[in-house]
């Protein structure tokens, strides 16, 4: 659906996006992942043809944006939630970008109603609040009913009602077997719902891969501590169970404590302590952005 | 195309700007059409009839419509940049010299408007009170200066719309265009007038056939050389616009 091959962008000597390359299969939700000022917003950017790449392609179904027949029936987006005219209604400005793509005036209410903004539509953007802004948003990439959906931290600025809300709307979106890719800087936000992630960082791919490998690296730990840390080791290594021996003599096992708990009770060694140690996804997620 | 020029000219009337300069343009041309009605002195010529075509002094504020048809284009390209709207145009219509055309033409519409509009007002306050005052007033004279009030908005509408879709910044593209105008084409002209009658400005004198002198340019070379002005606008402003980043 999506394709990123060797995208460059450089603005003067800052280097935003650096050699990406990664593809985003049609009907699933993608995340896309990285700290702020990783080159998300500008990779998204390009693929809307809103940037030009200094090198590399991006293209939607094979083609580039520009070149799509009918743009807003084929990718709905939603950048930034401030990108509109304060003195102009949400109705209107929906009704402005409708007429210009040949879309009929049905799917304006139809795309408010989608987002719950069919009352307050005849009122000023300018008195929006930063919530019914990004609604509005999202409304406007509803409008050419299209098929994929590309969002810039959609859930900046939103209260826990309208974090909930935009999730629901997205996997409601998704279930239809169509594509979400939705950027953002919290792994948290998109984890409930995306199928897949793409990590970036300072520009450069990190990770692509699907959700639950992720999850799967964020296994649960066991610090433990015996008088006989050195037999331990050997009976974890025997066990094939990656161990590590800390510098404060305790050891740390990639495993859960009650197979720890057992391996020792089998070799009759001594336990002085045991305690869970879990990563979460965030952890993860974290070192995986951190360690670049 | 069509498309892309009635969305510009719906979002020209969703907004309170062309209703403001269109409102403010009428407020300082009525004001000065009134004051020479009412205060306008008869000259002896003026009592002998020798003195004719006062329409040119009653419906000389009108000059003012094209430079509000300038400040409209000039808003109309630039406060999509300001307010970031410009992402979603590009995303509706990504076809970038496509967009800017359509804003030259529609800007190009709404100048039209602009200058029909103030035209009727001051000519149906100004033309029969100055009549009635017994200063000669001729309609074919008058009727000629609508139409190049008129074509100058046109011009000057899509010229804004041009010179904002290079510049892109609002308060720099409004600061030059008046600067340029009022400063740097007044000095032009009263200095050098051999060379400011080629300027934008001097141009549209010619267009609008008010205060003519032995320097204006005649209207067929004004109106051509204006034309001239808006085509480099708008190839540039395209040109431009069709390599920028919008971020």
């Amino acid at each position: 659906m999506i394709e990123v091959r060797g995208l460059t962008k450089r603005f003067g000597s800052t280097v935003a996006v650096d050699d990406l390359s990664f593809t985003i299969e049609p009907g699933r939700v993608t995340g896309f992942l990285g700290p702020n000022g990783a080159g998300k917003t500008t990779t998204l950017r390009a693929i809307l043809g809103l940037v030009r790449p200094t090198a590399g392609t991006a293209t939607i179904g094979g083609r580039p944006y520009a070149a799509l027949e009918e743009p807003l029936r084929t990718v709905g987006a939603v950048l930034e939630a401030s990108a509109f005219h304060p003195g102009r209604s949400g109705r209107n400005h929906l009704r402005s970008l409708a007429v210009a793509a040949g879309i009929g005036e049905d799917r304006v209410d139809h795309a408010l109603g989608a987002v719950g903004l069919t009352d307050a539509a005849g009122r000023r953007v300018g008195g929006y609040s930063l919530g019914m802004r990004q609604r509005l948003g999202i409304a406007g990439a509803l409008l050419g009913d299209p098929q994929l959906l590309v969002l810039d931290e959609p859930a900046n600025g939103l209260d826990p009602q309208g974090i909930r809300w935009l999730r629901d709307s997205l996997r409601a979106f998704a279930a239809d077997g169509r594509t979400v890719f939705v950027s953002s800087h919290v792994l948290s936000e998109i984890a409930q719902t995306a199928d897949s992630v793409v990590i970036i960082n300072r520009g450069k791919l990190i990770e692509h891969l699907p959700l639950a490998e992720l999850e799967a690296r964020a296994v649960a730990g066991t610090r433990v501590r015996s008088p006989e840390a050195g037999k331990l080791l050997a009976a974890l290594d025997g066990a094939g169970i990656e161990a590590t021996a800390l510098d404060d003599g305790r050891i740390v096992a990639r495993t859960e404590p009650p197979r720890v708990g057992e391996i020792a009770a089998s070799k009759g060694i001594v336990l002085h302590e045991l305690t869970a140690e879990s990563s979460s996804l965030e952890d993860v997620f974290l070192a995986l952005t951190e360690g670049e | 195309m069509t498309r892309l020029v009635r969305s510009e000219l719906f979002k020209a009337r969703t907004t309170r700007t062309a209703l403001g300069l269109a409102l403010g343009l009428l407020a300082i041309v009525l004001l000065i059409v009134i004051l020479t009605a009412a205060l306008t002195k008869k000259s002896p010529a003026d009592t002998l009839g020798v003195q004719r075509h006062r329409e040119e002094d009653i419906l000389g504020p009108l000059g003012f419509a094209p430079l509000f048809a300038l400040l409209f284009g000039l808003l109309a390209a630039t406060s999509e940049y300001r307010h970031g709207t410009i992402s979603a145009t590009l995303l509706a219509a990504p076809w970038r010299h496509r967009v800017v055309v359509a804003k030259i033409i529609a800007s190009a519409i709404v100048g039209v408007l602009l200058g029909a509009f103030v035209s009727a007002v001051a000519s149906a306050v100004g033309l029969p009170w100055f009549a009635a005052r017994g200063f000669h007033v001729d309609g074919s004279g008058a009727v000629r200066i609508v139409v190049g009030v008129v074509a100058g908005s046109l011009l000057w509408g899509a010229l804004g719309a041009g010179v904002g879709s290079i510049v892109k910044a609002q308060v720099p593209a409004l600061i030059g265009a008046l600067a340029w105008v009022l400063v740097v084409e007044s000095l032009l002209n009263g200095l050098v007038p051999r060379v400011g009658r080629f300027t934008p400005g001097g141009a549209l004198n010619a267009v609008l056939g008010l205060a003519h002198n032995d320097d204006t340019l005649s209207t067929a070379a004004g109106v051509a050389l204006t034309l001239l002005y808006v085509a480099a606008a708008a190839v540039v402003g395209a040109a431009v616009t069709q390599r920028r980043d919008i971020t």
